[in-house]
């Protein structure tokens, strides 16, 4: 039933996201635009000083990351407030007398918002990195292949990166899928805390969403104190990039644990639809 | 299999020390067509959001077919609520796609031929469907399951004679014989030709659960007219 559950939030959300995707393509071309205006310029920063980049061109270029950022930051924002206002309308709103009427547990309902919901952050992560790289790449000195030869800058930034990028003693693919485990499992904490909120706000009969962000701040507050009494003199005691990192996403694993535990509670005992 | 499909024993509720349901007891048997039937606020929605498990009682427990209200209940229970329950953005087609999914009784050709009747779209969105189309198309939904239990929430509520028409005849034409419906109304003279029995509740209390026609003989007159006498204001 959970897959089944998946398969529909998925096609649900998908129409909504592909509008967001078109964004972020926007986004993309953009900043390949900006990648090649960059390294047609030589890659060299310092060419603005030199005179090589006029007023003209450097406007465009100026409006052109702006442009860039702010559609970034709008899907990010919009992706966000959508996956949280899908669980609100689709779990604790009128389409909640649907599913709910569902033969499926309370808990393989969050999770079947809660997947989706860190899939399509996560590529919105992704297609954001990607953007970012095309123009960073454009940025990188010393190397002299055009932007047309860009697996030639990708193999570069990589075979540096070993050097200027990592901790020492820490190896670059490692690293990188801790990295993923860690956003994982960083967004099902911070998507969960959200959906935790909501499950207890919307039990109650008045004030469900001033209810809710007093909820937030109060489960806040009781992460917050997990953290200081427990994590925080732990990696104090540590010093090592890697052990941290683990330790951190240990902490949001058990935040999330609880946030979970806590909306599947409410969702199951104190559900009250209205 | 237990004797009664649904058993409510003292089930209490109350929102912010306000007692929407009193202590209210009543069971059903298999195969019977039951009205729950009372004014504008005597509890009816509350009592079946909890069969369905969509509230929690402070009292009281329910059981539908010998099993606490949970998932596996649900497969057994179709309820229509009384209000839209489906997101307008869906198609009709994605619709019935959800019901074959997650109910095995659901009869997907009986209700694509019972929306085909209705002269609607099968890929049309449901936001662009009339409001009276959509909830012909949510009840169909909902009858078209072989479910052991039906729950209908004032389904005849807000619509004109015609669409009653329908929405009675859907009813009695779809539901399982060996099924019980129950229907919540205060239009007590559209359905009281098809009930069996009749539970008159008030103010969260239950005051009779009756069968229709020993309701009929004993009183000598019709159960919408007992119903006006009784909840005169």
């Amino acid at each position: 039933m959970l897959g089944k559950l998946i398969k529909h939030e998925f096609k649900s959300t998908k129409s909504t996201l592909l509008l967001f995707a078109a964004l972020l393509g926007v986004a993309a071309v953009i900043a390949l635009m900006l990648g090649v205006n960059i390294a047609a310029k030589g890659g060299d920063v310092a060419a603005e000083d030199s005179g090589v980049i006029s007023g003209a061109s450097a406007m465009i270029m100026t409006l052109a990351v702006l442009a860039f950022a702010f559609l970034n930051a709008f899907t990010f924002t919009a992706v966000f407030i959508g996956a949280i206002n899908r669980f609100r309308t689709n779990l604790l709103g009128n389409e909640g007398y649907l599913m709910h009427a569902l033969p499926v547990t309370p808990a393989h309902h969050i999770a079947a918002k809660l997947i989706p919901a860190i899939v399509w952050t996560l590529l919105g992560i992704i297609a954001a990195l990607v953007s970012y790289a095309v123009i960073i790449l454009g940025l990188i000195p010393g190397i002299n292949a055009p932007i047309s030869e860009l697996w030639d800058r990708v193999i570069y930034l990589f075979q540096n990166a070993g050097e200027e990028l990592v901790f020492p003693g820490v190896q670059i693919a490692l690293a990188a899928v801790e990295l993923f485990i860690s956003a994982v499992i960083g967004l099902a904490n911070i998507y969960l805390h959200i959906y935790a909120s909501m499950a207890v706000g919307y039990s109650l009969k008045n004030h469900r969403a001033a209810a809710s962000i007093g909820v937030f701040i109060l489960l806040s507050i009781a992460s917050g104190m997990l953290d200081s009494v427990i994590f925080v003199p732990l990696s104090d005691a540590l010093n090592s990039a890697s052990v941290l990192l683990n330790l951190e996403t240990l902490y949001s694993a058990v935040c999330a644990a609880g946030f979970y535990i806590i909306a599947a509670w409410f969702l199951d005992k104190r559900l009250n639809l209205q | 299999m237990s004797e009664y499909i649904l058993d409510c024993g003292g089930i209490t509720k109350r929102f912010d020390g306000v007692t929407a349901l009193n202590n209210v007891s009543f069971r059903l048997r298999r195969g019977k067509i039951v009205g729950l039937l009372g004014p504008n606020g005597s509890g009816k929605t509350t009592l079946i959001k909890i069969i369905n498990k969509l509230l929690v009682p402070d009292e009281g427990a329910v059981y539908i077919d010998g099993i606490e209200p949970g998932a596996e209940t649900k497969s057994l229970i179709s309820y229509l609520p009384d209000r839209e329950f489906v997101n307008g953005r869906m198609s009709v087609t994605e619709l019935i796609g959800l019901f074959s999914d997650f109910y095995a009784d659901f009869r997907a050709d009986t209700a694509r031929a019972m929306v085909g009747n209705l002269g609607i779209d099968l890929k049309a969105k449901l936001k662009t469907l009339s409001k009276g189309n959509r909830e012909k198309v949510q009840l169909i939904m909902i009858m078209s399951r072989r479910a052991k239990l039906y729950l209908l929430d004032e389904p005849i509520g807000g619509v004109d004679p015609a669409a009653r028409d329908y929405i009675i005849n859907s009813i009695i034409t779809n539901y399982s014989p060996d099924a019980t419906v129950l229907i919540s109304t205060h239009l007590i003279a559209d359905v009281e030709k098809i009930l069996d029995e009749v539970i008159f509740i008030r103010e969260g209390s239950v005051l009779l659960h009756e069968n229709a026609d020993s309701l009929r003989e004993r009183e000598g007159k019709s159960v919408d007219a007992v119903f006006r006498e009784v909840f005169r204001c």
